[in-house]
């Protein structure tokens, strides 16, 4: 089925979209967060994104002999912790401030998160726009032989 | 005419199949916009779709058998099959990502009206053979 397999292409791109945009949350959320259960302040995570063709069962695998279109889906392969070293800040009343009364602050740029979560909810309109241009398309075809 | 479906109306059946096929690989394109790597693809028809439609016109060769050559190599209307190509984008991600999304959602429209035409194509044609078979009432 075509108009469904599209419909799952784009459904993977909202939902990887979505997903990314929970990681974006969770940064700002955490920008002045000095302990983690891993010890030390918050890192910074981003998403990878990796294009996968559409899983399959293992019938269908077997008769596909054709390669021939095979639109590829979406797929959060995983979530990446920033290396970015952290940012010390001179805090002396703080609780976790070291000797010298600096504090190591999660290295989190709200300006570049906000871009990051403009792009995502962009995608993920994009997403919406295509998947809206395929159920018209399929409404269109059960309309053929109509008087 | 072979048939009350002509090969008007499997030119447009085909049509619709091949708009059905590249709004999936669209859409894909539309889905990895930000998936580093990836390539953007499309489908072209309509070269191999114009050829196959002169496939009545006799070759240079006779044949007197469903089976002989007729030295032109062209394809009949029922067995062309759409070409993946990969779109070209000059001014490509630096992640190595090619899909130009206003390009991909310009060309998502111009497939989802296309095919909406086709389909009214199809059921006017299909109307019109109901009316011939109701001679002429409606």
């Amino acid at each position: 089925m075509n108009f469904i397999d599209a419909m799952g292409t784009s459904s993977s791109g909202m939902a990887a979209q979505r997903f990314r945009m929970n990681i974006i949350s969770a940064n700002i959320a955490n920008a002045q967060t000095t302990r983690t259960p891993e010890g030390g302040p918050y890192r910074r995570r981003d998403v990878i994104f990796g294009a996968l063709p559409a899983p399959r069962t293992f019938m269908e695998e077997l008769r596909s002999q054709i390669k021939e279109v095979d639109p590829l889906h979406v797929k959060v392969l995983g979530v990446a912790i920033d290396e970015r070293p952290p940012v010390l800040r001179y805090n002396p009343s703080h609780p976790d401030a070291n000797e010298e009364g600096y504090v190591a602050m999660p290295n989190i740029n709200p300006m570049e998160e906000m871009v990051n979560l403009m792009l995502a909810s962009r995608s993920y309109e994009a997403n919406v726009a295509a998947f809206n241009a395929t159920k018209s398309m399929a409404l269109k075809a059960l309309e053929i032989g109509k008087a | 005419m072979q048939g009350i479906f002509d090969r008007h109306m499997q030119l447009i059946a085909k049509s619709l199949d091949f708009r059905a096929k590249r709004n999936s690989i669209l859409a894909s394109n539309v889905a990895n916009v930000e998936t580093p790597g990836f390539k953007a693809k499309d489908l072209v028809f309509e070269r191999s779709l114009g050829k196959a439609m002169k496939a009545s016109i006799p070759g240079p060769l006779n044949v007197t058998h469903a089976r002989h050559m007729d030295g032109r190599n062209i394809l009949p209307l029922h067995m062309v099959k759409p070409e993946m190509i990969r779109t070209s984008n000059p001014v490509g991600n630096i992640d190595g990502n090619s899909v130009d999304l206003e390009r991909e959602m310009v060309k998502l429209g111009e497939n989802q009206v296309v095919y909406q035409a086709l389909a009214q194509m199809i059921s006017h044609k299909f109307s019109q053979l109901r009316t011939a078979i109701r001679e002429g009432e409606f």
